[in-house]
């Protein structure tokens, strides 16, 4: 009887040890699922890492995220990235609406919008478009304006297609940004995006 | 006293497993990237210290590794410096973007130089951190990369522009060489 409740005892603590063990590294998926870290910023709806921070100095759940979801990226220095899921309103992108998405010329090297599925891959669409970037959009006539209509049906003008996706995220990315940018990147200097459908 | 001991025993045990679950939570966010890099190097097998030249992304050519610049032409070299120090060379195109990047094992990036610093042609000796290797004696230090990791990842990107379309771009992406010296 004494030895059945050693055993009993034995196999609680070892299944204890077990839940343990599943739940450390549970939470750890979990957090790198999440997309959350104490290393990012938020400017309006989009997201980017810290001012105080980079990707390679960053703490171990941002650069196990950058891992999964967006590898092999540069430090701020060379480039920064900014990413939303969602419009100007905080509301999620959705597919099947309309967006347009105003901007200004940004003071950097090369900068882009490019628009990804839920996997981050680029979308298949009958165009074979998938971003706009400083050479490429259509400016307003002041030449510094541009709008880029974000949706899943055929547009004239700075069409990005989102089309047969279930969700969608946009990333800006600003190569070698001017040091003017690089201090004053705020809601204002960045794009908005407006659901008009 | 008596009833106490059980309770310390408990106490003891709880803080054990709360122990054991922050340390497997921290060894899994610690571990992913060195997965990550390890599935990579996997899908490059046979092309180890060798440059692997990659088409512009589109929603087709590009399903491996998530948010793909369109923009750009990628080359990579999937290395391991446990036997070679690695001389790598090529031509940098002169008026759009071109970089070449160096990441260790955990997919963070440790080196970087593009086209407004490098000028014309480049010669990197890519080597172990601390390595005393004879090949590197009379390499300038600027020309040397030392790796944190023994194993890791140099990824180019150049820029598909009006000044640079991609069969230009092509050209001067293929031309990227590797030597593998003697360590």
């Amino acid at each position: 009887m004494a030895l059945n409740q050693k055993i009993k005892k034995i196999a609680i603590g070892l299944g204890l040890v077990l839940l343990a063990v599943v739940l450390g590294s549970g939470v750890g998926i979990y957090n790198i699922k999440s997309g959350k870290s104490d290393s990012q910023r938020t400017i309006g709806n989009w997201k980017t890492v810290d001012k105080d921070k980079d990707l390679n100095t960053a703490d171990l759940l941002t650069i196990a995220q950058v891992a999964v979801y967006g590898p092999y990226a540069l430090t701020k220095k060379e480039v920064i990235y900014l990413s939303t899921s969602t419009d100007s309103e905080g509301n999620e992108l959705d597919p099947k609406s309309d967006y347009i998405i105003n901007g200004k010329k940004l003071d950097a090297k090369y900068w882009s919008i490019t628009a990804y599925d839920e996997s981050g891959f680029l979308i298949k669409n009958p165009i074979n478009k998938y971003s706009y970037n400083l050479e490429d959009v259509k400016y307003e006539a002041d030449s510094t304006s541009y709008k880029i209509n974000l949706s899943g049906t055929e547009k004239k003008e700075n069409w990005l297609p989102i089309t047969n996706v279930q969700k969608t995220s946009l990333i800006i990315r600003l190569y070698l940004p001017s040091e003017k940018l690089r201090e004053n990147l705020t809601v204002e200097t960045l794009p908005t995006i407006q659901k008009v459908k | 006293m008596a009833a106490t001991k059980p309770l310390i025993k408990k106490s003891i045990f709880a803080l054990v497993l709360v122990v054991i679950a922050v340390t497997f939570y921290y060894l899994t966010i610690w571990a992913v990237p060195y997965y990550v890099q390890n599935k990579f190097a996997e899908k490059s097998a046979g092309y180890v210290n060798t440059p692997r030249f990659g088409e512009q992304p589109n929603a087709e050519n590009s399903r491996v590794i998530p948010l793909p610049n369109p923009d750009f032409l990628y080359s990579t070299i999937n290395y391991d410096l446990k036997e070679n120090v690695l001389k790598i060379s090529g031509i940098v195109p002169d008026s759009t973007y071109w970089s070449i990047s160096a990441y260790q094992e955990n997919t963070t990036n440790f080196f970087v130089e593009n086209e407004e610093k490098v000028k014309a042609k480049f010669e990197y000796y890519l080597a172990p951190e601390g390595s005393t290797s004879e090949v590197l004696k009379n390499v300038p230090k600027e020309k040397i990369i030392y790796s944190p990791t023994t194993k890791g990842l140099i990824l180019f990107r150049y820029l598909v522009s009006k000044a640079y379309p991609v069969k230009k771009l092509e050209e001067l992406q293929h031309g990227v060489t590797v030597e593998k010296l003697a360590n």
